[in-house]
């Protein structure tokens, strides 16, 4: 079982990684059946947004109620919330890969909408206006940097530091 | 010009632990104000503590810091 032999900052981040894949599929499945485009449709756009962060409150409130109750049950719930120097200095390392990540994720982002604007032809994503491409490319970006962030931080606590 | 610091650093934590009636690791770490990982990691000399939880460590089995930590600098680069 994953959340054996881990402390609590660990079976955060292993609750992170499952929510940020749960949360891109869920608006990768809602963006699916958008129809039209931000300037068309607009109000499914913010509906779809405001669907993900409802579902997302929805999410990180049950995971981490369940987490409580398993940890409450094996008797170290004591431990629950405490956060070492060890749990810092494994965050600053894997904040720093995130910033890298989301660096580029804004990198390619603006490439493309400069390239898009300004080469004939331009062989990706044509059918998607730049505005749209920009608005999913960020709320991915953001769940992606989340990703890098915890599985950065579970590879450190695997690795012990 | 900075000079890395490059060596081994090891530790006679698990030692201490035993000798001071068996203490457990949780029981450690709740001395310190750590999780139990970290007092595993410390051991296995996967992760090196701070200053402040290695004179804490120091201050509870009332050892002398040099005693519970090593340093064996690689001779490379001197």
């Amino acid at each position: 079982m994953i959340f054996k032999n881990s402390n609590f900052s660990e079976q955060s981040a292993w609750i992170s990684v499952i929510f940020a894949i749960f949360i891109a599929a869920f608006y990768g499945y809602g963006m699916m059946q958008l129809e039209g485009s931000f300037s068309t449709h607009a109000e499914q756009i913010v509906w779809l947004w405001i669907e993900t962060i409802v579902v997302s409150i929805v999410f990180v409130i049950i995971a981490f109620s369940i987490l409580s109750v398993i940890k409450s049950k094996n008797g170290d719930d004591d431990e629950l919330g405490l956060i070492d120097e060890r749990d810092e200095a494994i965050e600053v390392k894997a904040t720093l890969w995130a910033y890298f990540n989301l660096h580029f994720c804004l990198t390619i982002l603006l490439v493309h909408v400069f390239c898009q604007s300004v080469i004939v032809d331009y062989p990706f994503f044509s059918n998607v206006p730049p505005v749209d491409f920009l608005i999913h490319g960020l709320m991915f970006a953001g769940l992606l940097v989340e990703l890098v962030l915890r599985a950065t931080q579970i590879y450190r606590y695997r690795k012990a530091a | 010009m900075t000079k890395k610091a490059k060596g081994i650093m090891s530790n006679q934590l698990r030692k201490k632990r035993f000798e001071k009636d068996e203490m457990t690791q949780q029981a450690l770490a709740k001395k310190l104000g750590v999780t139990r990982q970290t007092i595993a990691a410390i051991e296995s000399g996967k992760y090196s503590p701070s200053l402040e939880v290695a004179f804490c460590l120091a201050d509870i089995f009332a050892t002398p810091i040099d005693e519970l930590f090593q340093w064996q600098a690689n001779s490379e680069g001197d």
